[in-house]
């Protein structure tokens, strides 16, 4: 872990491994071409219950504090986007449960590959695909209906979508990283803690103060979505400029996940076998 | 060792370490009963897990109905009961009866449920009540309690509806277990549980009204919805806990509830023999 000559480990050889990985586990999942289109079936129907709410709600008012149906689709797809890609990407820490009370994270352990990318690419979510691609035409649907498109929007949500990826993952990591501290625990746990990020498909004003604060710090998933849809929609008074601190924010949860994971790989111990 | 024998038969009644087993149906729910109890974090943050939404709509309609009295017929303190007994109403029977399903479906140990001389079906129900009782009783019960006390929900219409209510919730239970049930049998052909599952769940809860109000839905959509059996998940009971349209109406509609139900019953042992002969068993 702390081993020095693996630190070296250039960079690209390290993407390049995590790409072969990623093709691989894409191919092993077209493999079942049935189940491959279920499951982005299922994503995206579980994703559009809280669409047809948003939907239903907009037939019934014309807006909420202010935000019409383009600025809350904009929010659902800020939100959904990252969660897609973390799921495409690296949705391995939610099998760390398993295999860290299985006792079979020895495996990882001994592997010549950084821990934490081999478990970030120990699984091929293919229903990330269907949340990615949901997200993505919201965002698009939410821009053009709410006629916000600039000249910096395109590079602005490449960088927000980049580092709310970033972001999530490191929630994701953290959130699953109980296990290690508290090996009983259920998958319930990081399910809840992610699911917080449902908040964020709203407008952060309709909530009291407390719970605001909360959203932008416990996890920060506001910035995923709230803060940066202020700057794109150029409104929110002086909040908007919080949108900026995406990546900020990202690199210190990404930090703080970095911390955890050496504390938790010292502290993990087999399961005696 | 005689004044063991001595002291053993003055108290034959008690068996001493050891339960008596129960038979069939009852055993089952039983020992589900039991596993919901032993593993009380994950069901009482199964519980939790779903309240994130149940926060979300609250603050949403709270400052939709700050500009406006009235939105689709329903007014703050209707709207604000209909999130929370929906709530509660969905958490009635979890997804566990489905994933136990599809994993035994998936692994081939479905054989030897069907080796056991009790129906399947039957079982599978007995076991979704054994949860029931843990799960969505509690859940129920601390929506209900928790809606009275902090979000101000209105109490029940009347006694009789109260009444009435309660006999719908059990068959709202049924009603959905069966449906789950007919939805897991889809894991004979195919070997996705989770997208199944979540196809499954979006339906019932977008189509029973847990995510809004069918009265909301456009009218061609709820002409059909209402007639549907996911009705009878949330939108019967909790219809008539608030007395629309009467008690007339909420008699008709607990009709309908149980129709389906019966509907459901059958369809359910039928489906079962036509997938069971698509069974295939991996590997051995």
């Amino acid at each position: 872990m702390g081993d020095p000559a693996r630190a070296e480990q250039p960079v690209r050889r390290l993407a390049r491994i995590y790409v072969r990985l990623r093709v691989l586990q894409l191919r092993s999942a077209l493999e079942y071409r049935g189940d491959f289109w279920l499951s982005i079936l299922g994503a995206v129907l579980q994703q559009l219950t809280g669409v047809v709410f948003a939907v239903v709600l907009f037939t019934s008012v014309p807006d909420v504090l202010g935000w019409g149906p383009w600025e809350v689709a904009l929010l659902f797809g800020l939100v959904m986007l990252p969660a897609g890609l973390v799921e495409l990407l690296s949705d391995g820490p939610w099998s760390l449960r398993t295999t860290v009370n299985s006792g079979s994270f020895d495996r990882v352990l001994l592997r010549p590959l950084p821990p934490a990318l081999q478990v970030a690419a120990e699984h091929f979510t293919v229903h990330g695909l269907g949340n990615a691609l949901l997200g993505a035409v919201l965002v698009v649907a939410g821009l053009t209906g709410a006629d916000a498109w600039r000249w910096w929007t395109v590079p602005f949500l490449v960088l927000t979508v980049v580092a709310g990826t970033v972001l999530v993952t490191a929630v994701t990591f953290l959130a699953n990283m109980v296990v290690f501290w508290e090996p009983s625990a259920t998958s319930t746990f990081p399910v809840f803690v992610v699911l917080t990020r449902d908040f964020a498909k709203f407008p952060l004003d309709l909530y009291p103060p407390a719970l605001q604060v909360v959203l932008s710090s416990l996890p920060p998933f506001a910035f995923t979505s709230c803060f940066p849809a202020l700057l794109l929609l150029d409104r929110g008074g002086s909040l908007r400029w919080l949108g900026l601190a995406t990546p900020l924010v990202a690199a210190l949860v990404a930090l703080l996940a970095a911390v955890a994971w050496r504390a938790a790989l010292r502290r993990y111990e087999g399961a005696g076998h | 060792m005689r004044e063991r024998g001595t002291v053993s038969r003055s108290r034959p009644a008690r068996d001493v370490g050891r339960t008596r087993p129960r038979r069939g149906v009852l055993a089952i729910a039983g020992a589900a009963l039991q596993q919901a109890v032993a593993y009380r974090a994950t069901t009482a943050l199964g519980i939790a897990l779903t309240f994130v939404w149940v926060i979300i709509q609250y603050y949403l309609w709270r400052s939709v109905y700050a500009a406006r009295p009235v939105v689709g017929g329903f007014d703050f303190e209707t709207m604000r009961t209909y999130v929370v007994l929906a709530y509660g109403l969905n958490a009635l029977v979890g997804w566990r009866i489905a994933s136990e399903m599809m994993s035994s479906i998936r692994t081939g140990a479905v054989t030897l449920d069907v080796l056991r001389p009790i129906d399947y079906r039957t079982a599978q129900l007995a076991r979704a009540a054994g949860w029931g009782v843990v799960e969505g009783a509690l859940s129920l019960l601390v929506s209900i309690v928790v809606g009275l006390l902090l979000l101000r929900i209105s109490p029940p219409a009347g006694p009789v509806e109260l009444v009435l209510f309660a006999v719908s919730v059990v068959l709202a239970f049924v009603t959905k277990a069966l449906l789950v049930f007919l939805g897991s049998l889809l894991m004979f052909w195919t070997t996705n549980g989770l997208g199944v599952m979540w196809s499954l769940q979006a339906l019932i809860q977008v189509l029973s009204g847990g995510v809004v109000p069918l009265s909301l839905l456009p009218s061609a959509v709820g002409a059909v919805v209402e007639v549907l059996p996911f009705r009878g998940v949330v939108w019967t009971p909790v219809g008539i806990y608030l007395g629309l349209g009467g008690l007339g109406r909420g008699v008709a509609l607990l009709g309908l509830q149980a129709l389906w139900v019966c509907v459901l019953w059958f369809a359910a042992g039928r489906a079962w023999r036509r997938a069971f002969a698509a069974v295939e068993v991996q590997g051995g």
